[in-house]
């Protein structure tokens, strides 16, 4: 090999371990080449277009990698490690499978959580990758632990049962090994296996032939590849007899013996699956990733993953509790024993710091791509708290020279927002270890003393459902205090006149939570405190029986949908979550009939929302509800935030409908409305003026109330909401999300979101007389078009029409932009007419007439009045004649 | 009895508008005649028109109506958009008869 390919190979190497740029130095270090003669050969490469380098000092290379050689990629590469600590197992995984003429029975060893199952399911791809798996072979996976208590039962799993075998077994039973003809059996913890078990199986590895519980001869066979995995060492005497009678070894390092470049690698998959779920982004310190990077870990992976889990739940749950901000990890919110890992630092100084670098002071993980480094200074140092936000935000208003009134109003807002947002209403008995895990047991019990108190005191024994809330708003104060940084509620007066009674029991709390905490607690804090009593959510309307809509989590993947839902549960302190996952190696019909079951046995009476990632799972609502008549409706594309939120929703039981817009309100970007049948009456048609301006400046507040001084919107039913953003893109993505649910008529910022379907003022503009003018232009059309949408109603006959004319405009403005042809309100008042009464024509099956022809319309024209009129035929369910489409395309051309 | 057709795309959203109107006429008093018709079909009943009004998405074909009806001393006008759209059946009559 010339030196130069050696060099190309090298850098490919260690790009992949590092997962970063390569220096000539270290690859001369690790070829024993001379510097010069390597930085000579790179930036020969970088000539060839073989690899890039960056204008750093030292200068860094990475290769770039060609389309062939990702070609040469298999299955097996996706498994980190693959090419390092994994590469003799990877290679004998392969060789197990292709060895001739079936592949070779395999044991695969390795601690709890290394990832035996999916290294099995890695060699059953890659059977079926390089052909010597059929496409549709099995792959079945069988825990023996599951049956280890009776093992009868057990062996009749693997093996099947003939009838009569033992009392109880009243028909012939198929076995897995059966089931899985033609493809893998994977036996995990397979010592599990009683001895006689153990004996049948060595018979089947043996001869191939294998009997049925109570049949007495090996007389069937089967053309199974087992693949059995166990936590127990190869020297153990369980595992003699295996090792004698199984042909291949593979065995899978624990973590600890694992690079920790590999381990990087597993951590920035784990954060990425997490952001994918809750749909954010998560920003990660630097010494969360080092305690991440170091800790024991004697679960291995799968305890690394819940780990991170655990942690981004943690962060997740301060996330939503704030008003803004980022899902952030830092080492406090690690679980203890993860922490710890930084005291290890000292030994691994220097592999960490070349793994992760010590420029940057953060991490962010979004789902797709690849993590971003931030700087230190960076806008997104967010503030850490609820009380920092606040304290920021009041400060920048001041600056701004906003008076207290407005700021009031700002803050105030915020406030609402987050008792709202935290305290939700939860359902007693949350003292669940789990969720102690999360919130730290001292601050829970304390709660609960609280708690106690506040309930004998006030008389009301509903504030049981506020523990949890309560106790991470008081981790935040204690937090904060301890900082030494101010608490500062501008409400505290007006909290002190409203709720007196709430406010004197706040003060005898604040004795307690001093006390228990060593702190000492500012007034201000009272108000807070005061505002958890006052929250009119924890009195009375006890319901009688509770009447709940049913969640039902249908996701792909062997747990995906488990783990959300307990995840969901796990926060919120119950078990209304429920969740059936579909391996991708089930057949769809089988979930079906589970989910009709399940949905069964979950409704109440209220209906039972699903939850669905893609695929046929998304139409399973509307098959169960035609065979059933059960009530459901179905979100697709799920994520955690909304099933915690839709879980919360149904707790507190709100209708299905509700549950269901909750969910979708969660996260618009994600979450998206499917089709259904059953469309009720939604929320009469809100139009809205948005005035928007950068967070904290709290100018939105003020533009908002020049436009409500100068321009009329009486009669109009016309909102102004005042949004305040960090950039454009976040501006677009608040007004698309409010444009889900309202008419927005026209945006009035310094910044323009670029929407050309909403009407754009600036500052400038709105404070001109045309301006204005044309303001109240639009407003006046707007009043116009919702006293049409009043008289269509009132004439139309048929349901659910009170959104037909702004749907109809909508279409209209979209095809008046397709065919670049302005349509005055003359005409769009005319076609909005003909439209809605043509609809209800069609769906009162009126005959149309076919009228006499008109010219030839452009393809063009047509096709796209079709594809824009497209979504109002399945909203309404109608189907417009071409001819129709025509008439359209020539009223619209001609006018 | 002055006799009146209104005419538009299809012929629905007029319809509507004629009941409207009939509704106006009987609280009015006044006698008048009053249908609906696709544009494409005005031609057989031009002889029982005194007044035609053009529903506001046909608006493009006034001229076209004026040049050929107006010298036969038709009256030939536009329905005001808004009192289209809020189906204000009274008005529209009243306009039409003050012409």
């Amino acid at each position: 090999m010339r030196r130069i390919d050696l060099v190309k190979e090298a850098l490919l190497r260690l790009y992949q371990e590092n997962n970063k740029g390569i220096s000539a130095e270290q690859i001369a270090k690790d070829l024993s080449l001379l510097r010069a003669n390597v930085s000579n050969d790179l930036n020969q490469l970088v000539k060839e277009g073989k690899a890039k380098k960056d204008n750093g000092r030292p200068v860094l290379f990475q290769p770039i990698l060609s389309i062939k050689c990702e070609a040469n990629e298999d299955v097996f590469d996706s498994i980190i490690g693959a090419r390092g600590t994994l590469s003799t197992a990877v290679q004998q995984g392969k060789a197990a499978i292709m060895y001739p003429p079936h592949g070779l029975h395999t044991l695969i060893f390795g601690e709890t959580g290394v990832g035996k199952t999916l290294f099995a399911e890695h060699m059953y791809h890659y059977g079926k990758e390089t052909g010597k798996l059929d496409k549709e072979a099995p792959f079945i996976a069988f825990n023996c632990a599951d049956y280890s208590k009776n093992p009868q039962l057990l062996m009749g799993q693997i093996f099947g049962i003939k009838r009569g075998a033992y009392t109880g077994a009243e028909q012939d039973q198929e076995g897995l090994l059966e089931k899985a003809n033609g493809g893998i059996l994977f036996l995990d913890e397979v010592h599990r296996l009683p001895a006689e078990g153990q004996e049948m199986l060595f018979t089947y590895i043996d001869k191939g032939s294998f009997k049925r519980l109570g049949e007495t001869e090996y007389g069937r066979r089967a053309k199974v590849l087992i693949i059995a995995a166990t936590t127990e060492e190869p020297k153990s005497t369980l595992l003699d007899t295996f090792i004698r009678r199984i042909p291949m070894m593979i065995n899978i390092p624990p973590l600890k013996d694992r690079k920790l470049c590999e381990r990087f690698k597993l951590i920035q998959d784990f954060f990425r699956q997490e952001s994918a779920r809750i749909g954010k982004e998560i920003i990660v310190s630097l010494n969360a990733l080092r305690s991440l990077l170091l800790y024991e870990c004697p679960n291995n992976i799968g305890q690394l993953r819940s780990d991170i889990q655990l942690s981004c739940a943690r962060a997740f749950l301060d996330y939503i509790s704030q008003t803004k901000g980022k899902v952030v990890i830092n080492s406090k919110i690690l679980p203890d024993e993860v922490k710890k890992g930084i005291l290890k630092l000292k030994d691994y100084r220097e592999e960490v710091n070349q793994i992760i670098g010590t420029g940057k002071t953060e991490y962010k993980f979004c789902a797709h791509q690849e993590e971003i480094h931030i700087g230190k200074d960076d806008q997104y140092s967010i503030p850490d708290n609820f009380y920092e936000s606040i304290e920021k935000r009041i400060e920048k208003l001041r600056a701004e020279g906003i008076n207290e009134d407005d700021i009031n109003e700002i803050i105030g807002a915020d406030i609402e927002n987050y008792f709202i947002k935290f305290m939700g209403r939860f359902k007693q008995n949350i003292n669940d270890s789990e969720v102690e895990k999360i919130i730290g047991k001292e601050l829970v019990d304390l709660t609960k003393d609280i708690l106690a108190i506040a309930k004998t005191r006030l008389k009301n024994p509903h504030l049981d459902s506020m523990l949890y809330g309560l106790a991470m708003h008081i981790g935040a104060t204690e937090e904060r205090i301890k900082q030494q940084k101010p608490i500062v509620n501008p409400n505290l007066n007006d909290i002190r006149k409203k709720y007196p009674k709430e406010f004197s029991v706040a003060v005898e709390i604040t004795i307690l939570i001093e006390e228990r905490l060593k702190i000492e607690l500012p007034l201000d804090e009272i108000g807070f405190l005061t505002m958890f009593f006052a929250n009119k959510q924890f009195h009375g309307q006890e319901d009688e029986k509770p009447r709940n809509v049913g969640i039902l989590l249908l996701m792909h993947g062997s747990s995906a949908a488990t783990s959300i839902a307990k995840v969901a549960n796990t926060l919120l302190g119950i078990d209304m979550a429920n969740a059936i996952d579909m391996p991708l190696t089930v057949n769809p019909e089988e979930v079906y009939q589970e989910a009709k079951s399940r949905i069964k046995s979950l409704n109440n009476g209220q209906g039972v929302l699903i939850l669905a990632d893609m695929g046929s799972l998304i139409n399973f609502g509307d098959m169960i509800t035609k065979e059933t008549g059960i009530p459901t409706r179905t979100v697709e594309m799920v994520s955690t935030p909304m099933v915690i939120e839709a879980t919360r929703k149904a707790m507190l039981g709100s209708s299905l409908d509700q549950v269901y817009n909750s969910a979708i309100d969660i996260n618009p970007y994600l979450g998206k409305r499917v089709v259904e049948i059953s469309t009720e009456v939604k929320n009469k048609v809100r139009n809205v003026i948005i005035t928007g301006c950068y967070t904290g400046e709290g100018s939105s507040v003020k533009i908002k109330s020049f436009v409500l001084k100068n321009i009329d919107l009486s009669n109009s039913c016309i909102e102004i909401i005042p949004l305040s953003f960090s950039g454009i893109q976040d501006f677009k993505r608040q007004i698309n999300m409010i444009s889900e649910f309202k008419n927005v008529v026209a945006i009035v910022s310094y910044v323009n979101p670029e929407i050309h379907s909403i009407p754009f003022f600036t500052l400038e503009e709105i404070f001109t007389v045309q301006g204005q003018k044309k303001l109240q232009g639009i407003v006046n059309n707007e009043n116009m078009f919702r006293q049409i949408s009043d008289t269509l109603t009132a004439n139309l006959n048929f349901h659910n029409n009170q959104e037909l004319v702004y749907d109809i405009k909508a279409a209209l403005t979209g095809i008046s932009i397709s065919l670049e042809k302005e349509l005055s309100n003359d005409v769009i008042i005319g076609i909005v007419l003909h439209i809605g009464c043509l609809f209800e024509k069609l769906l009162n099956n009126f005959e149309i007439h076919v009228r006499t022809a008109y010219e030839e319309v452009s393809p063009h024209a047509r096709a796209a009045i079709k594809e824009h009129m497209k979504p109002l035929e399945n909203k309404y369910r109608v189907i417009i004649p071409d001819d129709e489409i025509n008439l359209m395309a020539s009223i619209i051309l001609d006018n | 009895m002055k006799k009146i057709t209104l005419i538009c795309a299809g012929g629905f959203s007029t319809s509507m508008l004629v009941t409207k109107m009939n509704e106006a006429a009987a609280k009015l008093g006044v006698e008048v005649e009053i249908r609906a018709i696709a544009e494409g079909k005005f031609k057989q009943y031009a002889d029982e028109t005194d007044i035609l009004l053009l529903g506001p998405q046909v608006g493009f074909m006034l001229g076209k109506f004026k040049g050929e009806y107006e010298p036969k001393g038709m009256v030939v006008r536009v329905i005001d958009s808004i009192d289209y759209g809020m189906m204000n059946g009274e008005k529209v009559l009243k306009n039409a008869l003050e012409l």
